[in-house]
């Protein structure tokens, strides 16, 4: 047996407890791969869409770098934890440092090339399939079969130098160097766990609090409830779990009557141990999943955004005409042409505005007239209003907007350089935010035909007034296409000089929705399968933690089954054992993730709670999938010693 | 070439136990010794200081009159690999690995051609009679054979000291016998110098020398003479009077 061949014995014939750190890093290796994949595209560099997928996907590769080096240096640490029993052994038989080392980075090399090379490998042979599904998530018709070098190459650095880096720090954490406590390893006789009664009330105070300023998060504190909660909660998930966890099953152990009945006692006693044990891969496991379903839930719930979209947008079709429009005719006559070849029927309402400032703070302000506004009105089924000639009433700029004038409504207004003062007196129905470059009022029609507009010199993009031209639609999801050649024209002009505007604007929902549709399927796309490295990690956290403690939970079966513990007894208590290891942590994970959702639906006007509900399930039903194989292999594996 | 002197040693605790007191002694170059002493009395202990796994309290150990706790980490190791061979109480073996490679260890790390470590394996192997179980791993194999298997792989590279905790512990009289037999074979052919924990007074009786311990301090030392009855019948005698039948005693294990 040479040196070399020692090292691969070590890995090899261990297989059964690194497989799952294996997978996961394979996997991680294949998500890398699949996103470089979609990168060195060469179809993705045509469209806005796809560039800003190809953005999105190179953070994505940051994120599954940082947390892979994260990963694998943790499970590399806990596998060599497990090992000061075998290295003091070899110590004594006169390995040196430097042996040890090299022993140590070589079975990490191994495992990291064999992980790279199945990862990538995979990537290639199912390329074409990753590529035709994220083609397929992300609304890409037209992404072929396309394989070259640079994918290949940048994973194979990446992850090469990854792991090189790993497996040469990775030696530094044997610190330990008196041979003794290395031989003693893991049989050192551990410590009865201890819990403070005031870190443990101080830990459920604690998450009360952040569930409570998840809960009551709005639109305009979220990024600062973020950076409260997030942490927090993160702090409060660890000492839950190595704290509080602890104080629970002594309190259970100190009732006699529940602790000495059955089985109890031995599921107890060994569970106050694992879970000190256990303390900080919880939390590991919690925290990662808690991403992973933030990750998904949060697009996957983005992608159900119609209805808001349809609020938003209360006419399909909506064309702005600036001063200066000379095809004005001509365009409206495109949208009618396209709009009947397409077979759509439509109401077409138009208006034409006037502009002044306000007094107070010298900004535009778009005028409409009582009466175009009960036109529109009438076509979209809202309330007609009376405006007095002394009145106004502000038209929303935003969804968003109309609550806040909810909220702190103005009071009054004087209009320069016209002089003319008005009470404001509500809040109009009609959303047409995207259209005027400012904020909007209706006045009364007397009131709209003695005024001037006034056009501010000064402001470099003046707010003029304007015609708009509104096409409702019922089928508005299918007008995506209508007015191509406008908006083709207006991205023409952007792309040629960004400063200077046509003196036209141009939308369709349909297209709007398709793009903002597609920019969350892009989001989604990532966060999937980010969210699925993370989730798989925590699997494999899950399961070394379980293999690592194999043999001598086997001694301890062992041990107790000779006292009489029968196989159905046996088998109920490693159940309960592994559904708590399985569960809690994914259980807290749900949790926290629910009262994410709760503070995320702050940014929503329709409810995510269906989408975001999916999810969860969905990764529950994963999580029990998972539970009932490795329980099978467990139980396999403990009974093997049993007779 | 072993020389003890006045060597204590304290486990550090909750109370602080003084497990080893104040113990000298000399040993020559291509001497069998033998400890005993009732369980607890510091035997293990004494033979790990020996080994370089763990360092005394206070005083001196000098192999080949060079103090290995003053080594070098580099040199120490070196030390380890080419000068001891040690066999634990519990033996120590290597899961991952077959009871062949378990043996050829002390070589893997030398370095040295595989050739070599199969031909040193055969003629190991064959001693100890475990030809039959090198492929096997080691938990398919019975006490007795694993010990055996630590035995080869402590005197595989033919160590200059030998330092065996108990390794006839799990044989029976007849197994026990043989592996005593190799183990005085290897100190006669080799001129290998062997220190041996034993709790049985039969595989004692080989030593040249048997060193009592109790409760830490050297109790008494008996020298072989001519005869070997004699030399039993003593040794069963001092083991009557530290207490204890030499039965019970070896039935007790700590691991
Ligand atoms: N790591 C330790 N910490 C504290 N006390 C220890 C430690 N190791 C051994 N002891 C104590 O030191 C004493 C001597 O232990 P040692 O293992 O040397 O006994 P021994 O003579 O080998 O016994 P046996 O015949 O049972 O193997 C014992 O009382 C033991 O309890
Ligand atoms: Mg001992």
């Amino acid at each position: 047996m040479t040196f070399r061949q020692f090292a691969i014995y070590n890995v090899v014939r261990n297989k059964r407890t690194y497989a799952a750190y294996f997978l996961s890093s394979a996997f991680s290796v294949l998500v890398f791969f699949v996103y470089a994949l979609f990168i060195f595209h060469p179809g993705v560099n045509e469209g806005v869409t796809k560039q800003i997928a190809v953005e999105g996907m190179k953070v994505a590769e940051y994120i599954i770098y940082v947390f892979s080096f994260l990963f694998i240096l943790y499970s590399v640490s806990a596998f060599l934890k497990t090992r000061h029993r075998e290295f003091g052994i070899l110590m004594m038989h006169g390995m040196s440092r430097r042996q040890l080392n090299s022993l140590v980075f070589l079975e990490n090399m191994l495992i990291g090339f064999s992980s790279m090379v199945v990862g990538i490998g995979f990537g290639i042979v199912f390329a074409k399939v990753f590529l035709m599904l994220g083609a397929h998530i992300m609304n890409f018709v037209d992404l072929p079969f396309y394989l070259s070098w640079k994918p290949l190459i940048l994973t194979l650095v990446a992850f090469f130098v990854l792991f090189l880096v790993i497996s040469t720090m990775t030696p530094l954490f044997i610190r330990s160097s008196k041979l003794i406590d290395l031989l003693k390893g893991t049989t050192k006789p551990r410590k009865e766990p201890k819990a403070s009664v005031i870190v443990s009330l101080l830990t459920a105070a604690a998450l009360v609090m952040a569930y409570y300023l998840s809960v009551t998060t709005t639109t305009n504190n979220i990024g600062q409830r973020l950076l409260m909660v997030v942490p927090l909660t993160i702090v409060t998930t660890y000492f839950l779990f190595s704290q509080l966890s602890i104080f629970v099953t002594r309190l259970l152990k100190r009732k006699q009557n529940f602790y000495l009945r059955s089985t109890n006692m031995i599921t107890l006693s060994d569970l106050a141990y694992k879970m000190k044990d256990n303390a900080r891969m919880f939390f590991l496991v919690s925290i990662v999943s808690t991403v992973a379903f933030c990750a998904i839930g949060s697009f996957a719930a983005m992608k159900s955004m119609d209805k808001q979209f349809a609020k938003e947008f209360p006419f399909a079709i909506n064309y702005v005409s600036k001063p200066g429009d000379q095809a004005f005719h001509q365009h409206v006559q495109t949208i009618e042409q396209d709009l009947t070849a397409k077979h759509l029927s439509y109401k077409k309402v138009s208006l034409t505005t006037k502009v002044q400032d306000s007094g107070k703070t010298k900004i535009p302000v778009t005028l409409i007239s009582v009466r175009d506004y009960n036109r529109f009105a009438q076509v979209l089924g809202f309330s007609p209003l009376e405006v007095k000639d002394d009145e106004a009433y502000v038209v929303p700029t935003s969804i968003d907007g109309a609550k806040e004038l909810k909220k702190h409504p103005i009071r009054s207004t004087t209009l320069e350089p016209s002089g003319k003062a008005l009470k404001i007196a509500g809040v109009a129905n009609l959303v047409l935010y995207k259209y005027f470059d400012s904020n909007s009022l209706v006045v009364s029609d007397a009131v709209f035909n003695q005024l001037q507009s006034h056009v501010n010199k000064d402001n470099p993009y003046p707010t003029t007034p304007v015609t708009y031209v509104g096409y409702k639609v019922e089928d508005w999801k299918a007008t995506d296409g209508i007015g191509a050649k406008l908006s083709k024209n207006i991205r023409a002009q952007f792309k040629k000089d960004p400063e200077t505007s046509l003196p036209y604007k141009y939308t369709a929902a349909g297209e709007e929705y398709k793009l903002s549709e597609q920019m969350y399927s892009i989001m989604f796309f990532i966060a999937l399968l980010i969210g699925a490295v993370f989730f798989i990690a925590a699997g494999s956290f899950l399961y070394f933690r379980l293999y690592a403690d194999l043999e001598r939970d086997q001694r301890h079966y062992h041990a107790i089954t000779k006292i009489g513990l029968t196989n159905k007894e046996l088998n109920k208590t490693v159940t309960i054992q592994l559904s708590l290891l399985f569960f809690v942590p994914i259980l807290v994970a749900v949790i926290h993730s629910a009262f994410a959702f709760v503070a995320l639906q702050s940014l929503f006007a329709v409810s995510i709670f269906s989408a975001t509900l999916w999810v969860l399930l969905f990764f529950i039903a994963v999580q029990i999938i998972y539970f009932f194989l490795i329980r099978f292999l467990y139980l396999k594996h403990l009974k093997a010693g049993i007779v | 070439m072993l020389s003890v002197k006045e060597l204590t040693k304290v486990y550090e605790g909750k109370i602080a136990h003084r497990a080893l007191e104040n113990i000298s002694f000399e040993v020559s170059e291509g001497e069998f010794i033998g400890i005993m002493g009732p369980s607890g009395s510091g035997k293990t202990t004494l033979l790990n200081m020996i080994a370089t796994i763990d360092r005394p309290t206070a005083g001196e150990i000098l192999i080949d009159r060079k103090n290995p706790f003053e080594l070098k980490k580099n040199d120490l190791a070196t030390f380890r690999r080419r000068e001891l061979g040690f066999v634990f109480q519990d033996f120590n073996l290597l899961e991952t690995l077959t009871v062949e490679e378990n043996i050829v260890l002390p070589l893997t790390l030398e370095r040295v051609s595989v050739k070599i470590m199969k031909e040193k394996v055969k003629t190991v192997a064959k001693k100890l009679g475990i030809e039959s179980i090198l492929n096997k791993r080691t938990y398919e194999v019975s006490g007795g054979q694993a010990q055996r298997t630590a035995i080869a792989r402590a005197i595989i590279h033919s160590p200059k000291l030998l330092l065996a905790d108990e390794p006839t512990g799990n044989l029976d009289s007849k197994a026990s016998k043989d592996v005593m037999q190799t183990l005085s074979n290897i100190n006669k052919e080799f001129a290998t110098t062997q220190l041996m924990v034993t709790h049985d007074p039969q595989a004692a009786s080989y030593c040249q020398r048997v060193i009592f311990i109790k409760d830490g301090a050297l109790y008494n030392e008996i020298h072989r003479g001519d005869n070997q009855k004699t030399y039993y019948q003593s040794i069963l005698d001092v083991l009557s009077l530290l207490g204890g039948e030499s039965g019970d005693l070896s039935t007790i294990r700590d691991l």
